[in-house]
């Protein structure tokens, strides 16, 4: 087992943590945050991998002497873009409100109290 | 036995239907499915909890995928008495907040009604479920059936700015706690709770329990707004329509903490051993969020943002009982959170009702105006003093059961931060009380300029009519929640649950057999602690007198010469904890990586 994915998981989610912290814009804060969720892509299916393994397909392929990949966090992954679309899809929405209402994509702009 | 997906299925099915009923003319008829659908939802919770309260814990594996050896492949619902009792509380809370809100989107058609469902369905899933991963699909499926809800005032600004925040902050807290588990999944290859657990005990490895558990408990923590995790939380519930904001107070927030229990007792007790160290790091951030909630609820001059750190202050509190990590601390949470979340769900339709009055909630703008609603001021008062457990009602069980769990080093401390929460936060409700239905005292001046300028610029954009009718909808359910928090958690058989409910709760050998071979022996009892009902009398007492003080202070500062100029100083250090929670999204996720970076090496040290 390589640590390398690990690796690169960590710092895909620490590098779109670091977007969405010192955005400018809030289309690019979304895709920020989308950059988060897809470490977690990254990191399912590196737990699942075995070097050498065969895709996870029991049903119309002759049966290969090789071990499968962990089938189920790739289902788990599915999941999770499923969730993801329909994160980004709800706050891009909000976003273009903003726009339509403020003429304004600017995060710091943002103020949810009037003082 | 067989019910138990019903709580699941039920509103997610009645949420299809209600879209199909979203035609005008059917609107009355959708209202009525909502309510019978929460209704029949609460009901199966009802049956449930019975179910379990006689017959022990029950597991409900889908498809009837079994474990047929130590490993189990299926997914599977594990209800015991407190999930139980939590989804029964969540049920019965969301479906009032939808009858509730019957009127108060009279205009706005069913679909608020159908993201209701969903959140609720979601919401009692997360209580049942047994699986990690589906306990964060269904965590991710409450999260954004909210985040619509917040968003739904698509027309006002500041409901798109909060829910802007909202969403982002949650989102990370989510992949936070994917992360986590699939370490845990990855390390373990389980999914459920209970293996998980079985296995890491058995092959212990530090290096993934610290990181798993830190990531997981960081996600949960924002979830239940603690500090530092909790700067979305009062400018998600100031935006936000007041009956989205019960729901945030009295379920989101317990989903969060109940979430961080569960998954500490079935996964982690087995590598992180409830010692001092770890005892001392969780009571040290409920203690915290105690404190800071407290003095924030005190200076917030904005009804919503009032309760919103009201609820930061006493979950603060629930931390501090859950983390003593033991039988007796998790029964005095259990009756601390019921006894909350019924009074804080009544405190927030109170103002929902104010705000359909006169289309805003701050203190300034209602000085004195509540006099037309004596009957919402009564249900406010009881509430704010069911919050805070003054003197005998509400909370007062769960702090009389905390003041006497048997750990004497951190009594004294537990004793502090109970009466400083009880009085600081019930003088923070008080002096609302007094400001917006007595009209006490006077506002603050530079206030009322601000307030007043700020009026004439939106002058044309408040049309609300001052003479709207409070309908039965708006009165009936914080008065059954009002009820309910001064009633349910007095009764000696809430208490002897909770004591029941705890000790199976914590005994991870129990959950593991129930899941995995379906029969266990009887749970590992420990004593249960008689409450000290003395002490939380006399602490109840003190806190009394010290809020109505507080409260009266802080209304008349401005008569009182040498106070006011006391008062004034202390007003300061408070206005620049409040300027931190500024609704920049960069800020608070810098706050969320500096408090999962402090959590994390806390936990790295108190691994042993």
């Amino acid at each position: 087992m390589s640590f390398f994915p690990y690796a690169v998981a960590a710092w895909v989610f620490f590098a779109g943590l670091y977007g969405v912290a010192t955005s400018k814009h809030l289309v690019h804060m979304i895709v920020s945050l989308s950059v988060v969720q897809s470490s977690t892509y990254i990191l399912l299916i590196a737990v699942g991998y075995r070097i050498g393994s065969g895709a996870p397909i029991f049903i119309d392929l002759p049966p290969s002497r090789k071990p499968a990949v962990d089938a189920i966090v790739q289902a788990l992954s599915l999941t999770d873009i499923v969730v993801s679309a329909a994160t980004t899809a709800l706050l891009l929405a909000i976003a273009t409100q903003v726009w339509r209402l403020k003429n304004q994509v600017d995060p710091d702009s943002l103020r949810s109290r009037k003082s | 036995m067989h019910l138990i997906p019903l709580a699941l299925a039920l509103p997610l099915a009645g949420a299809g239907v209600l879209v199909l009923l979203s035609r005008p003319p059917l609107a009355r008829l959708a209202n009525v499915v909502a309510v019978g659908v929460g209704v029949a939802t609460a009901a199966v919770c009802g049956y449930v909890f019975d179910k379990v309260l006689h017959g022990g814990m029950l597991v409900y594996w889908f498809g009837a995928w079994n474990p047929a050896t130590h490993v189990g492949i299926g997914i599977d619902f594990a209800v015991d008495a407190t999930g139980a009792a939590a989804a029964l509380l969540a049920a019965v809370i969301a479906t009032l907040v939808i009858l509730y809100s019957v009127e108060y989107y009279k205009d706005s058609g069913p679909l608020f009604n159908v993201l209701l469902l969903v959140f609720m369905g979601a919401a009692c899933a997360c209580f049942y479920t047994g699986d990690l991963f589906d306990l964060f699909v269904f965590f991710e499926l409450s999260n954004i059936a909210t985040f619509a809800l917040a968003a739904y005032k698509v027309q006002d600004e500041t409901a798109l700015d909060g829910a802007l925040v909202f969403v982002i902050m949650n989102s990370i807290a989510a992949f936070a706690i994917l992360f986590g588990l699939t370490l845990l999944e990855g390390y373990t290859d389980q999914l459920n709770l209970a293996t998980i657990g079985q296995y890491l005990s058995v092959h212990p490895m530090q290096a993934v329990a610290v990181a798993a558990f830190a990531l997981a408990t960081c996600g949960f923590f924002l979830r239940s707004a603690l500090v530092p995790f909790h700067f979305w939380f009062a400018d998600a519930q100031s935006s936000a329509p007041s009956p989205v904001c019960a729901l945030f107070s009295a379920i989101t927030v317990e989903i969060g903490l109940y979430a961080f229990a569960r998954v500490y007792w079935a996964v982690f007790s087995g590598v992180f051993h409830p010692g001092d160290v770890l005892r001392d790091v969780f009571i040290g951030f409920g203690s915290f969020s105690a404190f800071s909630g407290a003095i924030l609820a005190f200076g917030a001059h904005h009804l919503k943002r009032l309760v919103a750190y009201v609820t930061v202050s006493h979950i603060g509190v629930a931390l501090v009982a859950v983390g003593l990590f033991n039988a007796q601390g998790m029964a005095a949470a259990l009756l601390y959170m019921l006894a909350f979340s019924l009074s804080v769900s009544a405190l927030i339709l109170c103002v929902g009702a104010i705000v359909h009055m006169y289309g805003k909630a701050d203190e300034v703008g209602l000085w004195g105006r509540g006099r037309r609603m004596p009957f919402v001021m009564v249900l406010f008062l009881i509430s704010s003093l069911d919050a805070a457990g003054l003197p005998a009602i509400g909370t007062y069980v769960g702090r009389a059961m905390l003041l006497s769990v048997p750990s004497s080093g951190t009594l004294v401390w537990i004793a502090a931060v109970t009466l400083f929460t009880a009085s600081v936060t019930g003088g923070a409700l008080l002096k609302a009380v007094g400001a917006v239905w007595l009209g006490l005292g006077e506002p603050d001046p530079e206030l009322t300029h601000a307030k007043k300028s700020q009026e004439k610029r939106s002058e044309e954009e408040s049309d609300q009519p001052e003479s709207r009718e409070l309908g039965w909808h708006l009165l009936l359910p914080p008065a059954i929640l009002c009820a309910a928090a001064s009633v349910v958690p007095m009764l000696p058989q809430t208490r002897s649950i909770a004591s029941r409910a705890a000790m199976e709760f914590v005994d991870r050998a129990h959950y593991y057999a129930m899941t995995v071979y379906g029969h266990a022996t009887a749970v590992s009892a420990t004593v249960p602690n008689t409450p000290d009902f003395a002490a939380s009398t006399v602490w109840g007492v003190l806190a009394l007198i010290a809020c109505c003080l507080l409260a009266l202070a802080s209304l008349y500062q401005r008569r009182m010469g040498r106070l006011h100029s006391l008062a004034v100083a202390l007003s300061k250090p408070i206005e620049m904890f409040e300027r931190l929670h500024d609704g920049q999204v960069g800020d608070y996720v810098t706050w969320f990586v500096l408090g999962s970076a402090l959590l994390g090496g806390l936990l790295f040290v108190s691994y042993k």
